[in-house]
């Protein structure tokens, strides 16, 4: 069995609101295995989205461990932070998060920028990645130009292009119409199918036929 | 890493968000380096001018004038003449005895200077100016021989119709023959040519409105004996006599201007009770000039620096805006990898290429106002290059003092609340 890829030990997280504190992750566990395609799922406030913001590292936990592909990054500086969620793991939004100001190929390459990938690779690199999640031909347009499924395409080549192991996708079809979203899962699982970590977090039903696992998340307690 | 075009461009990529707000916040910056940029040009070149005006009267020279005393005319002395008829000014004997007396003297030279036709044997008859003087002209205003000869003392002790043409008078008098040992009809006598002198400079001549390139020589005392020292006054009515217009007197050194100056202005004093004698000392003009040019340009640079104060407010707070508009862009940029350190280089990149910018048209805007200003004001006017150079770096600075707080507050937003708003 090789060493999983993410593994939370006993995680707290609280936040202040006003003068109470609230407890929103109240000792969550888990193991996630290379190759994963893992939902997670539960209703609003039930601490999904602190979830994805400790898996993401965007948040720093309370206590507990967090190990990410076999480093202890529970308590770790912003620099490595930042690191870390260049190379490590992609983000994909239900509100796609596209940067106006640049076309499809700047946005692809923003995450290349901050991993001082040599310039003359990216504009090749980001060429590459829209191919391959179906973008055509559309490299020069804004966002604006898009629709709905090309700005998620586009937002899942940005998430892949410094090569990461997992990909944290919040929601990714939430703004979608139906067909639109099935093929934008589709690329999900082809992700998977290339030896990917993909974690969903939503309370959508229709995750639950594509993932392998579903984790269920209610009121600051992971229920498996 | 990310060199220097790259990261402008993207800065110019994320500016062109907001065209219209983002330039009218730069209009600050830009008016302000166009005003540096036009004011330094217009005192450099008034400075330029009035200091070559001072400095070719030479800084180790004090003049002495002939004036008419204030409020006088030739009178007619109803006795004897019936022509109103007027002496003032130097003497000869005044010239000599400072020259023989005074310790601080290095050399004088006597100036008499005048409009002549002249004639040359080819027939040619132009208005040129002339100047009577001495041997040490040639040393006072640090004029060089470029053939024969200048003036010798000897030339005016016995009184020798010979003349020395500047460079320039060369070319207006002989086109097209050697004018050494060529005859010069001045004033009615003729005068043989014995050489040629340069300033190189191109200084302006004592007790004129030309070049000292333009002036025919002859020598003093040979002026004096053919055309005496009477000649009609100015406003036509009657006559002046006066021996020396002008007396340039050179110093030892600089050091000694002064100490000469106070012991010159007593001797005239009590030698020339009326007045009718003025004396110019260039290095005092010289200090006043450069401690109100210093004066001025203090001013100067608080007004700049006031207007570009306002410039880097209106910078800041169009930075501010962006930073608050702009914080789920932040919040994606934290996600995708920046840390807080490449936020806060990002928007002050933008702040600096925003007034970088704008210091660049500016500064083009300032090359307008000064070329404006020479040709229509007739004023000249000179741009140095180390006030291009102030006014970019002064405009790169406004951006990167003026755009540190936004930046800071840029990268203190928090990633998932940023994320989390719609």
């Amino acid at each position: 069995m090789p060493s999983p890829i993410v593994e939370l030990r006993n995680i707290h997280k609280s936040y202040l609101i006003g003068p109470r504190r609230l407890e929103v992750l109240k000792g969550v566990s888990l193991t996630i295995h290379r190759g994963d395609y893992v939902a997670i799922m539960g209703p609003s406030g039930s601490g999904k989205s602190s979830l994805l913001n400790i898996l993401g590292l965007l948040d720093v936990l309370d206590a507990g461990q967090y190990m990410l592909d076999g480093e202890d990054v529970s308590r770790l500086e912003d620099v490595e932070l930042a690191r870390h969620r260049n190379t490590k793991i992609g983000f994909v939004f239900q509100t796609f998060n596209l940067f106006p100001q640049y076309d499809v190929l700047g946005n692809i390459e923003v995450p290349m920028v901050y991993h001082s990938r040599p310039r003359h690779e990216r504009p090749d690199r980001a060429r590459e990645l829209a191919e391959r999640v179906g973008l055509g031909q559309r490299f020069d347009h804004k966002p604006n130009q898009l629709s709905g499924g090309e700005m998620q395409r586009t937002a899942i080549a940005r998430a892949l292009a410094n090569d990461p192991q997992i990909i944290l996708a919040d929601e990714p079809t939430g703004n979608l119409d139906e067909k639109t979203g099935k093929g934008i899962l589709t690329i999900f699982d082809e992700l998977v199918d290339n030896g990917r970590t993909v974690i969903f977090v939503t309370h959508a039903p229709e995750y639950r036929k594509h993932v392998k696992r579903v984790m269920t998340i209610h009121d600051g307690m992971l229920l498996c | 890493m990310l060199n220097v075009y790259q990261t402008i461009r993207t800065a110019l990529l994320d500016l062109s968000l907001h065209k219209v707000r983002t330039g009218m916040a730069a209009l600050g910056v830009m008016f302000g380096v166009a005003s540096v940029v036009s004011m330094l040009a217009i005192s450099e070149g008034a400075k330029r001018e009035s200091l070559s005006r001072i400095k070719s009267m030479g800084v180790d020279n004090i003049i002495v004038r002939s004036v008419q005393p204030a409020g006088t005319t030739p009178t007619a002395n109803s006795e004897t003449e019936s022509v109103p008829y007027q002496a003032y000014g130097l003497k000869a004997r005044d010239l000599h005895h400072v020259t023989k007396t005074f310790a601080n003297v290095r050399r004088t030279a006597g100036v008499r200077s005048k409009r002549y036709k002249l004639s040359t044997l080819q027939d040619k008859s132009i208005s040129v100016p002339v100047i009577a003087t001495e041997h040490d002209y040639l040393a006072v205003t640090r004029t060089t021989i470029l053939r024969g000869r200048f003036l010798q003392p000897l030339d005016g002790a016995e009184h020798r119709r010979v003349c020395v043409l500047g460079r320039n008078a060369v070319r207006t008098l002989f086109a097209f023959t050697d004018p050494l040992r060529q005859r010069l009809l001045i004033g009615g006598q003729w005068f043989r040519v014995v050489g040629i002198v340069e300033n190189k400079a191109e200084l302006t001549a004592v007790g004129s409105d030309d070049l000292i390139n333009d002036h025919v020589f002859i020598p003093l005392n040979t002026a004096r004996v053919i055309f005496g020292d009477v000649q009609p006054a100015q406003n036509g009515t009657g006559l002046i006599h006066v021996e020396i217009d002008a007396a340039i007197i050179q110093a030892l050194s600089e050091n000694h201007v002064m100490p000469l100056k106070n012991r010159l202005s007593n001797y005239l004093l009590h030698t020339h009770p009326k007045k009718d004698y003025e004396i110019v000392v260039p290095l005092a003009l010289l200090r006043q000039k450069e401690s109100t040019q210093k004066m001025f340009t203090i001013v100067m640079s608080a007004i700049a620096g006031i207007s570009l104060l306002v410039g880097g407010i209106g910078i800041m707070n169009i930075m501010l805006a962006n930073v608050s508009e702009r914080r789920k862009e932040i919040g994606m940029r934290r996600a995708l990898g920046a840390c807080r350190r490449d936020i806060l280089l990002q928007f002050l990149v933008e702040a600096m290429t925003l007034t970088g910018l704008g210091g660049l048209i500016g500064i083009g805007m300032g090359f307008a106002v000064a070329y404006t200003v020479n040709t229509y004001a007739r004023m000249p006017v000179t741009i140095p290059l180390w006030s291009v150079v102030l006014g970019l770096g002064v405009s790169v600075a406004v951006g990167m003092v003026f755009g540190l707080w936004p930046a800071h507050t840029a990268a203190a937003v928090n990633p998932i609340d940023a994320l989390r708003s719609e």
